[in-house]
This record gives structure tokens, sequence and C-alpha cells, in this order.
């Protein structure tokens, strides 16, 4: 399964030719077998909660040509917030409920003291550094230790490297200190492309990676398996309580999950009407309570209502 | 005596004014012919890995087969270069006059297995252009046996 996390979303959405060359690009994507695609939001100044996500999703799915089946792409919302300044409060922690109609949270540092916060205190996904220029600090072992511990990703936009070959110099030199201080960690590779003819495929950017000091292997997961940690960081940071706990309706449970709410019918239409809150991740009873589970199920059930 | 070892990548050509309308793709006014391929892709290491990189590959780097009808192409390089010919394959946005991207299909040790999936992507970019004709009920329908019959037996002649 192969991710592209940042594709700039236009910024006039209702002009038609952005419109066109917007609907070009998902497409590409698409033909080149990526599965998920997340559009970018870039906003510069303070993150107010009045800056709910402008973002519509396409719809991929009316395209479909008559006869065989068309893969799909699953579709993203992102946000950029570009920090200039280190004093002024941008507004990014959870309460901030702008922030939540995004699914993936990423930051931008331009300073050394503002990078040094993103790693270790924002809690936000992915940290973008602009690598087609001059980087204006060093990438050091420190703070970037501390973002992996955290399991923020570093990402690495290819387009400005296919666009001209001014940033293309600087993107290889970024890059390779990149892979050099993490160790070729917590890496991911996004396309950030506002042409569809910047677009490349995932082998392609695979190689592109082995040209810029990361093994084949490690290449591929940057473009996948990590991809996925961000989106399940994302998920985590937005619908849990402090990461543990999470609550899903009863009715996005699929027929093979059923058995979690107990076999008494009545049950279970008493807890539909009961919207929202039904469904409790169970966390450690699993393996002992086998021979009593139905009783114990509906015991915990009927604490959830009370 | 070593053997040299190769490396073959099928790669696809795809151009920017095509990517709306893909069934257009025969309609190209200038078609480009292997040897404008192979000049790109010459240039594009040139530029991106320089003297050294076009020492690699120059003994080794050959385009043996070109299609301008599905934009498909096979090409051979060295095996402990091929990263060099691909990367500057990726970097490649235009060719003579025209916006296009390249995209590595496949990469492969032997030119046969190469030449069975450029077979089979022939075939599925045929039937998928038959099928956009039926869509916009074209009366020209492609005779789409002869054609594939014709790709194929051109792919297997490459040596």
């Amino acid at each position: 399964m192969f991710y592209d996390l940042n594709l700039p979303y236009p910024t006039q959405p209702d002009m038609a030719y952005q419109q066109t060359e917007f609907r070009k690009r998902v497409d590409l994507l698409i033909k080149f077998g990526y599965q998920v695609v997340a559009y970018n939001h870039v906003i510069s100044g303070k993150f107010n909660t009045n800056k709910i996500s402008p973002i519509r999703k396409l719809d991929v799915a009316d395209k479909l040509p008559s006869g065989g089946q068309q893969p799909t792409i699953e579709q993203l919302t992102r946000v950029t917030v570009v920090i200039e300044d280190a004093s002024q409060n941008y507004g990014l922690t959870s309460a901030n409920s702008a922030i939540s109609s995004y699914d993936i949270v990423a930051v931008q540092p331009t300073s050394e003291k503002i990078f040094q916060n993103a790693c270790g205190t924002y809690e936000v996904d992915i940290i973008s550094l602009e690598m087609g220029s001059r980087l204006p600090f060093y990438i050091k072992h420190g703070p970037v230790g501390l973002a992996i511990e955290r399991g923020i990703y570093f990402e690495i936009c290819y387009a400005p490297a296919i666009r001209d070959a001014a940033s293309r110099r600087h993107l290889i030199s970024n890059a390779q200190n990149l892979v050099r201080v993490t160790r070729g960690k917590n890496i991911i590779i996004t396309s950030e492309a506002q042409r569809a003819i910047e677009l490349r495929g995932p082998y392609d950017i695979v190689n592109l990676g082995t040209i810029m000091g990361i093994n084949q292997a490690m290449a591929k997961e940057c473009i996948s398996t990590s991809c996925r940690a961000v989106v399940m960081h994302a998920t985590t940071r937005r619908n849990t309580y402090r990461a543990v706990i999470s609550f899903e309706p009863i009715s996005s449970l699929k027929q093979n999950e059923m058995w979690k709410v107990g076999h008494d019918e009545k049950v279970i239409t008493e807890k539909s009407d009961f919207k929202g809150v039904s469904k409790r991740v169970r966390l450690s009873n699993d393996d002992n309570d086998m021979v009593e589970g139905n009783e114990v199920e509906k015991s915990q059930d009927m604490e959830i209502e009370q | 005596m070593v053997r040299l070892k190769n490396r073959w990548l099928l790669f696809e050509i795809i151009f920017e004014d095509t990517l709306q309308r893909r069934s257009t793709s025969t309609k190209n006014v200038e078609t480009l012919s292997s040897k404008d391929v192979y000049s790109a892709i010459k240039d594009s290491i040139k530029t991106n890995f320089g003297d050294y990189g076009v020492g690699c590959v120059a003994a080794s780097l050959n385009v043996k087969y070109f299609s301008p009808f599905t934009n498909i192409g096979v090409l051979r390089v060295s095996r402990d270069h091929y990263h060099i010919a691909w990367g500057a394959m990726t970097f490649i946005s235009q060719i003579k006059t025209k916006n296009c991207l390249l995209r590595v299909l496949y990469l492969g040790a032997t030119i046969r297995q190469c030449q069975l999936s450029a077979i089979d992507y022939d075939r599925d970019q045929i039937l998928s252009l038959k099928r956009q004709a039926e869509l916009h009920d074209d009366a020209e329908s492609v005779n789409v046996d002869e054609l594939l019959e014709q790709s194929s037996s051109q792919i297997l002649a490459i040596e």
C-alpha cells in the first residue's frame, strides 16, 4: 500500500482550471497505484479556532469506466502550520477544535529554536522542512532523537527536485543530512506536486531514496509503512482519550464482530438507541474470562449505560 | 572472465497533454523515436550525475525498443549502475519540446521477463483503448487481436 501524504490543495478550489489540474493529479496517483492521499492545506500565522478545514474530498468513484474494477483511493486531509515565531502561541493543542477538523497535522519550523520545540513538545504528526532551499539551521541529533521517541515523522518532498536543478541540489544535500541524523528512521517521502507532471511512481521514488542514501527496503518503508504509522499516530491523537481508550458507534461494527456486544437482541437495540458512545475497547480481560465471557460483557455494557 | 550482467528496465512515458484524454495517445503529432528517448536519458544523466555518471553507464546504456503507439520502451543498462540510469529517468520532465514523465514499470535481470511484462502491459493498454472506443461509439473500432499480435511479435523481436 503506497501513500502520498502531501498533495497541495488548490488555493482557490472554485476556479475551474485549478479544479481540473487537481483532478488530474489525483487521477495520476490512482493510475500509479497509490492507495492513500492526503490533501495539504498550508496555514501561516496563528491557528484560530475558526480556521476549519476548507478541503472538500473528491468523488473518486464516479469516474469508473464501465466494466472492470477501478482502484480507488482513500482521501485524508492535512494541515501544515508554518511557524515563524517561537514565542507566539499557535494554538496547536488538542483543545483547538479547528485542529481536529484535519486528519493529519504538520508543522514547518523556520528556525532552530522552533525546530527544537517542534521535536520536543508540539502535538503534531509530521515535521516538514523546506528542503528545496538552504535550511537556516543544522539538523541536530538531540531534538531529532526526541522526535523519533515521540513517534513524530520527518518529511522529504521530492517535487522541488523535479522542478529545477538548484532545488535538486539542496534537496539531495538536506535529505542526506536528515538521513544521517535519523539513521533512516522516521522519514516519510511525499510529493508536494503542484502539477501532475511532477508526480512519480512509487518505485521511482524508492530508487530516488537510494540516491539520497536510504537503503532500498527503508526507502520503500518511507512511502508505505512509515506513512501508515503517521496516519495511525494522527488518529490516536485525535480520537482517543490519552491514547488509551476510544469510542465507536455500534453501527460501525462488522457482522463478524457483533459478538463483542453480546447475544441479547434487546441489549443491542437499547444500545443503538443510545447513540454514539456504546462500544468500549476492552483492555485487559481477554483469555481467562472466556468461559463466562457473555456475562462479563453484559455487565460491562450495563456499566457503560449507566 | 566474468560475464557482464545487465538490468532491463521497462518504462512508460506519460505526456502532460494526454493525461486527461488517454485515448488520444495515438494521435501524437510528432512521435518520438527510440533515439530521442536515448538522448533524453543520456542528457539527464549528464546533468544529474555528470561526466562520472555518463562514463559509468555509457558502455551499456541502450534503448532496445520504444513503441510510440503505447509509449513504452525497454532500456538496457549494466547491473552495477542501473540506479544512476533510473534516477536520471526520474528527473526527466521534458523530451524534445513536450512535457512528460517517465515511470519504470518493470525491472528485470533478463530480457525475457521484461518482454513478457511488456506484452502484458500492452494488452492492458490496448484493451482499455478498445473499451474507451466502445464508450464513445467510435465507428472505426480497433481490431484488437491484430494489434495484440503485432505488438507482441514486435516485442519478442528484441534481441
